[in-house]
């Protein structure tokens, strides 16, 4: 095996070559990003989570990154590929927002990312926003959701030389996981060609041990399989007058077993899911006297396949397909007038949900966003502010529609800011915002109800960050605490009878709490260095949609109450050692937290060895040895479903330049 | 700053400590009065649990089951019937009947419902003249022998059938095609019980449901309708010309029998209300409307009549999402007592 392997990066090398000839030869840009100044650029709302984190942690998609930011927890259903969301300070899924590359990433029938379908090979950094957004440009839609999650491409943007570059990873898994990525820059005299490719399958049959009262029932999980590609081109060309257009287009394309919950005495199941994705992403930047403005769009069509052989009714099972079509046109501009800084746009978006199912309804919905903000700063003062409007028409050809939608949301910031003797940073911000209820909650056959209203959130936020500023040392201490309240909550309740479940705008919640981060990073005898990250996230997610009811003020189903992180790197020269611990506290799997329905808490430990050796032609060989869940705990975020216990990765990366 | 991180470090570690359920002693053989409770649980929650309701001293024992055999039920327990010295349970998506003693609650034996690795989803259990007959999602009825508990045969009948009973010698199925919504059955399969084989198909309107008979051997189904423009009736078949008798005008979803009577309850699904009316099977004529004060209850899930103790017992599920209700009536439909038990109480059995 690992000789094919060496001979294949000796292939890959060989045809590289071709190209890389006859640039002209330039150092990297320093490798060796010094730790200290990358956490600088964080601040109190923003973290921060850069490729060599990723590097690191070795993760199997985005959501394994987001469970180590604090003020978030992440639902995962297990399995490569499987179900995971993310949810900010206590705000289910569908309040943060997701832009990659500046374009808005975006499913209206189940208004999430399933985080488990979003890869980490060719991201160069994920920033979690919260409060007032530090990117650029970015589409309205970025603006106006609770929170942000925003990830850069690798190779998607300019250098500014001529220089080529690839890499090609493999990395083989304890259930049958192999992983291969390919990918490959070229740019040259302000033209830009970008692509990449990667394909992974598992079996995914990992053993688990359930306990069953006294009894430990241990079996494989059982159609736990996967096998998916995902693929990308990016061309973008720079004009002499500080313009750019690009053009980004991706795929992916998933096969895979639904294990379903661990059902005691029945290990029976043979669900299927199959998903096909296409977008394509077209943008142009300009800078123009003190202008800046992007024009930006994009396509994208999802269809998902659902297939359940073993349904009971009179057609031999379920196969269904929905097709999510969505496309966006936008302008996002910014520019400095006097004093503030200015920035706004405009956006319209178009969804539509096609059930392959006869009868079903085929919602359309058209939003039309514009935005207008302004930064002012005032000594060590700054004082932001925002205001967006949302117009949202929806229709159904085969049905009732739901109810137009039309909001303004404001949005207000102040910061201030000291560096003697120590760099202290105060924030405080408030922010009104809403989702509109997903195409499922509307319109999914016997459970959709189409007179919903959207759920609303207001959110206060208190939060301090300080470091010494220090040659030697990188300390950072962050504190933020939260308020927020979720009104009109959709929540799923049995009507008919057990079987058939109806959504309703009955839930309100609040949630409080902080989060508390920890950072530290010191370089020693110039070949040492260490790494701290770690966090604890405090929070009461509590339901108090009516007081008569027994749930009142009990902790939300699946809300952590604490968790925590703490994450240690250390290196020398090419070798380093990681480890990450993280702990998730009891939960309950619903709203009445009574002993039958707590979901016990767990702390997973993940160790890490790599080595990274750069040879003399600049090409560099990097060899990643983990050991996930080293102390095989058995666990899950949802009741009864699994998560593996120890389990193995090495993964071989080999970089040219 | 280091000791900040090993104070962390050190917390974390301790709030590791493993959580382990304490072992409980089991309960004695059962002597006194009460109701054992099936307290069906969510989908997928394997959470389907027995609660014992002691009537003498009323104190109310939520994890039967687990406590008297040191492991769970399963997931979704539809059905708790009596017949002999055992109580059997059907669980419905474990696929399972578990069959206890009924003194002790001990497991005799759990019989495994699949059919080819396929999960038969059982749904409910009936007894006559020695056998269970178990109404199984994927359109057969099985048939299990009470000496040896065992399945013996499988009868072919409707789509999804929910509910049977037995009248002038037949069994009577009640087809509800619930899984194929919007186009369910709307048939009574009409079964010879000497054998096993379907004689006809009587249609008696949309997704058929609950179904008795009454003194005079004529059989009463619910056709649940469509929960919109078609309503929810209950309809009365002639059990020797297998023929439908009569569609009442009335709106019917479930029929309790309490002695020669019937208790009717509907439940309007888009007001969530419901309402329990009096029915007398000989003069056919509900003889008492609003016969219990619904203000009891949430959302009704079960009625049962204890005919020993003469009470009416209805079950709350709540929310479907929060631990129920059992609530005690007299027989003349005044609220007595309260019993709070587990999450979504469906079925009951008496001990004296």
């Amino acid at each position: 095996m690992l000789k094919y392997l060496l001979l294949f990066i000796v292939f890959i090398k060989f045809c590289l070559l071709g190209f890389s000839q006859d640039t002209i030869k330039q150092l990297p840009e320093v490798s060796i990003v010094p730790v200290l100044e990358q956490k600088l650029k964080t601040l109190v709302n923003t973290q921060l989570i850069s490729s060599k984190q990723i590097d690191v942690l070795q993760p199997e998609d985005i959501g394994v990154l987001l469970q180590k930011t604090s003020g978030t927890s992440v639902k995962s259903y297990g399995g490569l590929g499987g179900l995971k969301t993310v949810s900010v300070k206590g705000l289910n899924s569908q309040h943060t927002a997701f832009v990659q590359d500046g374009f808005l990433l975006q499913n209206a029938q189940t208004g999430q990312l399933n985080l488990g379908q979003i890869m980490v090979d060719n991201i160069s950094e994920i920033s979690l926003n919260e409060g007032a957004k530090q990117s650029f440009l970015l589409p309205v839609s970025a603006y106006t959701k609770g929170s942000l999650i925003s990830i850069s491409s690798k190779f998607n943007q300019f250098e500014n030389k001529n220089t080529s570059a690839s890499n090609f990873t493999v990395g083989v898994g304890s259930f049958g996981q192999l992983n291969t990525y390919l990918s490959s820059k070229y740019e040259r005299n302000q033209f830009l060609l970008s692509s990449y490719l990667k394909y992974r399958k598992a079996e995914g049959d990992y053993p688990f041990e359930v306990s069953n009262g006294s009894q430990t029932l241990s079996e494989n999980r059982m159609n736990n399989d996967l096998k998916d590609r995902y693929g990308g081109v990016t061309v973008a060309y720079q004009f002499k007058n500080k313009a750019e257009i690009r053009s980004i287009t991706n795929f992916k394309e998933i096969q895979q077993g639904l294990p379903g919950a661990v059902i005691l005495y029945n290990n029976a199941s043979n669900q299927r899911l199959n998903v096909n994705q296409v977008n394509t992403k077209l943008d142009f930047t300009h800078f123009y006297k003190k202008l800046y403005y992007r024009i930006h769009s994009t396509y994208s069509k999802d269809k998902l396949n659902y297939i359940d052989p073993s349904f009971l009714n009179n057609s031999g099972g379920i196969n269904t397909t929905y097709t999510n079509d969505f496309f966006d046109v936008a302008v996002s501009l910014q520019r400095k007038i006097k004093k503030i800084d200015t920035y706004g746009g405009i956006e319209s978006k178009y969804n539509t949900l096609s059930f392959s199912t006869i009868n079903s309804a085929v919602p359309e919905r058209l939003t039309n966003l514009a935005l207008i903000g302004g930064k002012y700063k005032f000594k060590s003062w700054t004082l932001e502010s925002q205001v967006s409007g949302q117009a949202i028409q929806e229709s159904n050809k085969n049905g009732e529609k739901a109810k137009d939608v039309f909001k303004v949301n404001p949005f207000f910031s102040l910061q201030r800011e000291s560096l003697k003797p120590m760099k202290l940073t105060i924030n405080a911000w408030y922010r009104n915002s809403f989702r509109m209820p997903t195409f499922n909650e509307l319109y999914y056959n016997n459970i959709g109800n189409y007179s919903l209203n959207p759920e609303e959130t207001n959110q206060f936020s208190l939060g301090v960050s300080m470091f010494p500023l220090s040659k030697k040392n990188g300390l950072k201490l962050v504190v933020n605490s939260f308020y927020n309240e979720v009104k009109n909550q959709i929540l799923a309740l049995p009507t008919k009878n057990l079987f058939v479940w109806s959504m309703q705008n009955i839930g309100k919640v609040k949630n409080y709490g902080f989060e508390s981060r920890i950072e530290f990073s010191r370089v020693f005898k110039k070949d040492w260095k260490f790494n701290l990250s770690t966090n604890y996230t405090q929070q009461n997610a509590l339901d108090i949609s009516n007081s008569e009811s027994p749930t009142f003020e009990n902790q939300v189903a699946y809300m952590p109450k604490h968790s925590a992180n703490f994450d240690v790197n250390i290196s020398y020269k090419e070798i380093g050692l990681s480890s990450s611990l993280m702990r998730i506290s009891k939960r309950y799997s619903l709203n009445e937290n009574i002993v039958t329905n707590e979901v016990s808490g767990f702390t997973t430990l993940d160790l890490g060895f790599y080595f990274n050796h750069k040879m003399a032609d600049d090409s560099a060989l990097k060899l990643h040895f983990m050991v996930k869940n080293v102390l095989d705990v058995p666990y899950n975020y949802i009741r009864y479903f699994v998560m593996p216990g120890r389990n193995f990765l090495m993964t071989l990366s080999y970089a040219i330049r | 700053m280091r000791y900040v991180s090993l104070f962390i470090f050190s917390c974390i570690l301790l709030s590791c400590k493993k959580e382990k359920a304490e072992p409980k002693v089991s309960n004695p053989p059962i002597s006194q009065s009460g109701m054992l409770v099936l307290c069906e649980g969510l989908f997928q929650q394997n959470n389907t649990t027995l609660s014992w309701v002691n009537l003498e001293d009323g104190t109310v024992e939520n994890q039967y089951f687990l406590n008297q055999n040191g492991r769970l039920l399963g997931d979704t327990g539809n059905d708790m019937v009596e017949y002999g010295d055992k109580v059997y349970i059907v669980v419905n998506v474990s696929s399972t009947i578990e069959v206890l003693d009924k003194q002790t609650l001990e497991s005799i034996k759990q019989i495994d419902m699949k059919s080819n690795g396929v999960p038969k989803s059982p749904r409910k259990i009936k007894f006559h003249e020695g056998f269970g007959y178990i109404t199984c999602f994927d359109g057969y009825v099985d048939v299990l022998d009470t000496n040896n508990l065992s399945i013996i045969a499988r009868i072919k009948v409707g789509e999804n059938p929910e509910d049977l009973t037995f009248a002038n010698g037949k069994m009577y199925v009640s087809n509800s095609g619930g899984l194929n919504v919007p186009d369910v059955d709307s048939t009574v399969s009409v079964v010879n019980l000497s054998t096993n084989e379907e004689l006809k198909k009587i249609t008696v309107g949309p997704n058929p449901g609950g179904i008795v008979t009454d003194l005079e051997g004529e059989v009463y189904v619910i056709s649940r309708g469509n929960y919109g423009s078609l309503p929810s009736r209950m309809v009365r078949l002639n059990s020797d010309l297998d023929e439908v008798e009569e569609t009442f005008p009335f709106n019917a979803s479930g029929i309790t029998k309490m002695d020669e009577n019937f208790l009717i309850r509907y439940t309007d699904f888009n007001a969530l209300s419901s309402s329990i009316n009096l029915f007398d099977p000989l003069t056919e004529t509900i003889v008492q409307s609003d016969f219990i004060d619904m203000n009891q209850f949430t959302t009704l899930y079960g009625l049962y009549y204890d005919s020993k103790n003469e009470k009416v017992v209805g079950t709350d599920a709540m929310n479907y999402t929060n631990s129920g209700y059992l609530k005690v009536f007299s027989k003349l439909g005044v609220f007595e007592k309260s019993y709070h038990v587990g999450l979504n109480p469906n079925s009951i059995v008496f001990y004296e």
